[in-house]
């Protein structure tokens, strides 16, 4: 218990009903027996998760969802990590401009980036829209993030450690290899599954990139307007609430839980 | 890297330069598009009883609609995330770890669905009304609740507070806690000394977090399409309508450049005129 | 190759980092199987030295050679020279073992020489019992020897060491500095050793090289530092030094009279380069003054004062003597053998010395 229970703890657990309530609310009907999201609730049934399964068109979905939030965390961790490596670990020129630039794609509005990506794509080179095109997209939108979490687990570290495996006869490749991969691994797996959670569940630009088949978010959409499909609607969405919270609280728990402080004296 | 991210831009740039001409892409460079949205008019479109000189008012109407639905937002955020943050530099002691997980779970999971759970609260036949109804306060759903500007602000406010909470919640962790003693022994009352040490010093983390919520949120698509209804429509669904159903790719990125400019314009006023320069260098 | 030549030689190694110049001139050897330490306040450039040494860091000029052979363009994990870090540099996802075996995979030798080797390492710096104990699990001290000995394993012909000892409190950097010297004797490695600490310095050192301001001020053993500083700076720096001012006459033999005005005159060995004519100082150690109660029998050019502050250490008591014509005070320090160096506080005294007790340096 708080030791002191006051108007900030009441403010906080009413914060956290806030921010929990309206999301919470999908579950709570997706298991009731109506076809309506309304009270009072009828009585309990998992007919909405059951149907599910005969549903294609969706489980299609569902699996390119997961291919290309596979592909997008790997490429942009690949990419995230030779950029996050080059600014915590030399002091570039103009290292914090490249820096700034680099988080744009968190304060442009996603739909600006599914336009112009949409232009350069079709207009500019003339590529037909795929899942390809999504992909890229992603990765544009999921390379910031990946960096930071790279790079706030690349900073904790003693530079001397590097310069340490330096002295006992390592080559920069094998520094890389042996002592910085080793110790960055967790926050290169946190990456992995920022990204895969960010493709994962981002609309606007696939709905802007993809062509004919469509990824979970996009099949979502276009269900949301019909009525009688919402309890179908209801349920899927309960399930990728679940789904990224499980794979938000791991990614939380590994990157925390990581090879402890490199600073002496830090036990 | 970088190039992957100029690129686009540089291209959208170049297509509003460009004018559609039937289904055909005219490939002269030219202003018109620009034109289009700045040409004036001698008979004011009136909305909300401002008049808009404009031929072609409806992009400076949604923008100045977005911008202003954008900062009541924003603004909502910072005012339900503030004390939230102070709650977890100050109050929360152990498990500090689970409660941030516990704030930015929601952040992560699908922007999308949590909208969408709005819609569910506020419909027709939502929670709220057949929650209503079935204890007897009303007799006929309220319709105010969903389908306007209103319910656009505070579905934002929802989707946003988590993501607004991290960068105050930082620079409050990052205050000495002997500054707040000295404060103190100083003779300030706690008020006094929240108001003269600790809200100045948690200045920038909270200006980025209204950045933070405010530059994406006026160009948002997702959320005006399903809960706003005709009337809660914002600059992003016209982006959106003029690249995908009107087939004008290049007034609609006319529109998105201008978009960003204002956005920008608005977001340097606003840093100068709080002398964000000034606080940023107060920081050791 | 000669084994009496240098193991390390600089030649007028310069650094610059941008405008800015961090190393002047360096210009000085060092022998086989030396401990030499590089002695001076931070920012005096002595880790940029040690790191042009391990080749972390490149000269912006001059030239370095580490037993014979050119370093030019040699990186760091090519060099026969292996660093402590100040830090110590724990890889924190290795365990002691692997730690210390990080260097031996880059050399040539088979798995099970690696192994044996770690072993030996491990008994040398007395962590048996630990080999596979976690980084974060040790201790500051035993992180230390990790560090020691994942250096010495490879068998370099330099061991270079940055302020190892600092992060330890007084007790164990006391016991560390014995064994570190113990340690450098039995393995027969030329050390190189950066320090702040005067008094570790002097300790530890075969041979001191003081800096201040990127330049070397004096190279010598800590007897020779000690007893006769080349000058004004490196008397300041190391110990406590009550400096006389005054102007130097040269009386050849290695021998200087210091006109000290009002104090008066007087005789004692000068250090070289004291020119005839310039203003220098007599130079006298707090323990080689004698303190008497004033009318007694003073000695010749003895200085009458007052105590103007004691401080009793019980070993020793240390007196501040105020001395008319002398703007600073006398630093005397008396053994506290019985009553007899006993001095209340304005109690009026004179000070005195062997001639032999003061040296005449310059500025």
């Amino acid at each position: 218990m708080p030791k002191k229970f006051d108007m900030l703890w009441l403010y906080a657990i009413i914060f956290i009903m806030f921010l929990y309530g309206p999301v919470l609310l999908m579950p709570v009907f997706a298991l009731n027996d109506g076809t309506f999201a309304t009270f009072p609730l009828k009585g309990f049934t998992v007919k909405n998760f059951a149907s599910m399964a005969a549903n294609t068109s969706m489980i299609l979905a569902f699996q390119t969802s997961v291919k290309i939030a596979v592909s997008v965390a790997v490429l942009s961790t690949v990419l995230a990590m030779p950029a996050a490596l080059a600014l915590t670990r030399y002091r570039l020129p103009g290292g914090g401009p490249i820096q700034s630039f680099m988080m744009l794609p968190l304060v442009i509005p996603s739909i600006v980036i599914g336009v112009a990506l949409l232009v350069i794509i079709l207009k500019i080179f003339g590529i037909q829209l795929s899942l390809w095109t999504v992909a890229a997209g992603h990765v544009l939108i999921c390379i910031p993030f990946c960096m930071s979490v790279l790079m706030s687990r690349l900073e904790g570290f003693d530079p001397s450690l590097e310069e340490a495996s330096s002295d006992l006869g390592c080559s920069a490749w094998q520094t890389f290899w042996r002592l910085t991969f080793p110790l960055a691994l967790p926050g290169v797996i946190s990456s992995l599954l920022m990204g895969f959670i960010i493709s994962f569940d981002e609309f606007v630009i696939a709905f802007f990139l993809t062509g004919t088949e469509n990824t979970l978010p996009v099949y979502l959409f276009s269900q949301l307007r019909f009525p009688n499909k919402l309890p179908g609607v209801l349920a899927l969405g309960s399930l990728i609430l679940v789904g990224s919270a499980v794979l938000v609280i791991a990614a939380e728990i590994i990157r925390k839980r990581g090879a402890p402080s490199s600073n002496p004296g830090d036990y | 890297m970088i190039l992957m991210l100029a690129l686009p831009v540089a291209a959208l740039v170049l297509l509003s330069f460009w004018t559609q001409n039937g289904f055909e892409l005219d490939r002269t460079l030219t202003v018109e598009n620009y034109a289009q949205l700045v040409r004036l008019s001698d008979e004011p479109t009136i909305w909300f009883g401002i008049p808009f000189y404009f031929a072609y008012p409806v992009p400076a109407i949604l923008m100045l609609k977005s911008l202003v639905m954008s900062l009541t937002a924003t603004i909502a955020v910072i005012a339900l995330a503030y004390p939230m943050a102070y709650f977890l530099a100050f109050r929360i002691t152990r498990n500090k770890a689970m409660w941030i997980i516990l704030i930015t779970i929601p952040f992560w999971t699908s922007y999308l669905l949590r909208v969408f759970a709005w819609k569910v609260v506020l419909g027709f036949n939502g929670a709220i009304n057949s929650g209503l109804k079935a204890i007897g306060i009303i007799d006929q759903p309220l319709e105010f609740l969903l389908y306007n500007p209103g319910a656009v602000v505070v579905t934002l406010a929802h989707s946003w507070v988590a993501f607004a909470i991290l960068p105050i919640y930082v620079s409050l962790e990052k205050i000495d806690r002997s500054l707040l003693e000295a404060a103190s022994d100083l003779g300030d009352s706690k008020l006094r000394r929240f108001l003269r040490v600790t809200l100045p010093l948690s200045a920038p983390g909270t200006v980025a977090a209204a950045l933070l919520v405010f530059i994406p949120t006026v160009g948002d698509y997702v959320t005006p399409t399903l809960v706003g209804g005709p009337g809660g429509t914002m600059i992003g669904n016209l982006v959106q309508e003029l690249f995908l159903k009107q087939n004008n790719a290049p007034l609609g990125a006319a529109v998105a450049i201008m978009m960003m400019l204002i956005i920008a314009v608005v977001v340097a006023i606003f840093l100068w005129a709080i002398g964000y320069r000034r606080i940023r260098a107060r920081r050791m | 190759m000669s084994s009496d030549r240098p193991i390390i030689e600089l030649s007028d190694i310069e650094k610059r980092f941008g405008s800015l110049t961090v190393l002047h001139d360096i210009n000085f050897d060092i022998g086989r199987g030396e401990f030499f330490s590089l002695l001076g306040a931070s920012g005096c450039g002595k880790t940029t030295l040690l790191r042009i040494l391990a080749g972390i860091e490149q000269p912006s000029e001059g030239k370095l050679l580490i037993d014979g052979q050119p370093m030019a363009g040699v990186p760091a994990n090519r060099r026969p020279t292996n660093m402590v870090f100040q830090s110590y540099a724990i890889f924190p996802h290795l365990n002691v073992e692997e730690n210390i075996g990080y260097g031996l995979r880059n050399c040539p030798i088979p798995k099970e020489e690696a192994r044996a080797r770690v072993a030996e390492a491990i008994a040398l710096v007395k962590l048996d019992g630990l080999a596979t104990r976690n980084a974060h699990q040790l201790s500051g001290g035993q992180r230390q020897r990790v560090a020691l000995a994942r250096a010495l394993v490879c068998r370099p012909k330099v061991l270079l060491l940055d302020e190892p000892l600092s992060a330890l409190d007084k007790k164990l950097r006391e016991e560390m500095q014995l064994e570190l010297r113990a340690l450098q004797r039995t393995v027969g490695i030329t050390f190189v050793f950066v320090t702040h600490d005067q008094e570790e310095a002097l300790t530890l050192s075969d041979r001191i090289a003081i800096m201040a301001g990127g330049r070397v001020l004096q190279i010598d053993s800590p007897r020779g530092l000690y007893e006769r500083p080349a000058n004004r700076r490196v008397a300041e720096f190391v110990g406590t030094m009550n400096l006389l001012p005054g102007k130097v006459k040269n009386l050849g033999g290695g021998r200087a009279r210091l006109d000290a005005g009002a104090l008066g005159a007087f005789e004692a060995p000068a250090v070289s380069g004291v020119a005839d004519g310039s203003a220098g100082f007599l130079a006298l150690r707090p323990e080689k003054l004698v303190l008497a109660a004033a009318g007694g029998k003073a000695k010749p050019g003895a200085l009458t004062g007052r105590v103007a502050e004691a401080a009793y250490l019980g070993d020793r008591i240390h007196y501040q003597v105020s001395v008319d014509a002398l703007g600073t005070p006398l630093a005397v320090s008396v053994n506290n053998v019985d009553g007899s160096t006993d001095f209340a506080l304005g109690a009026p005294v004179t000070v005195g010395w062997a001639e032999a007790g003061g040296v005449i340096l310059g500025d």
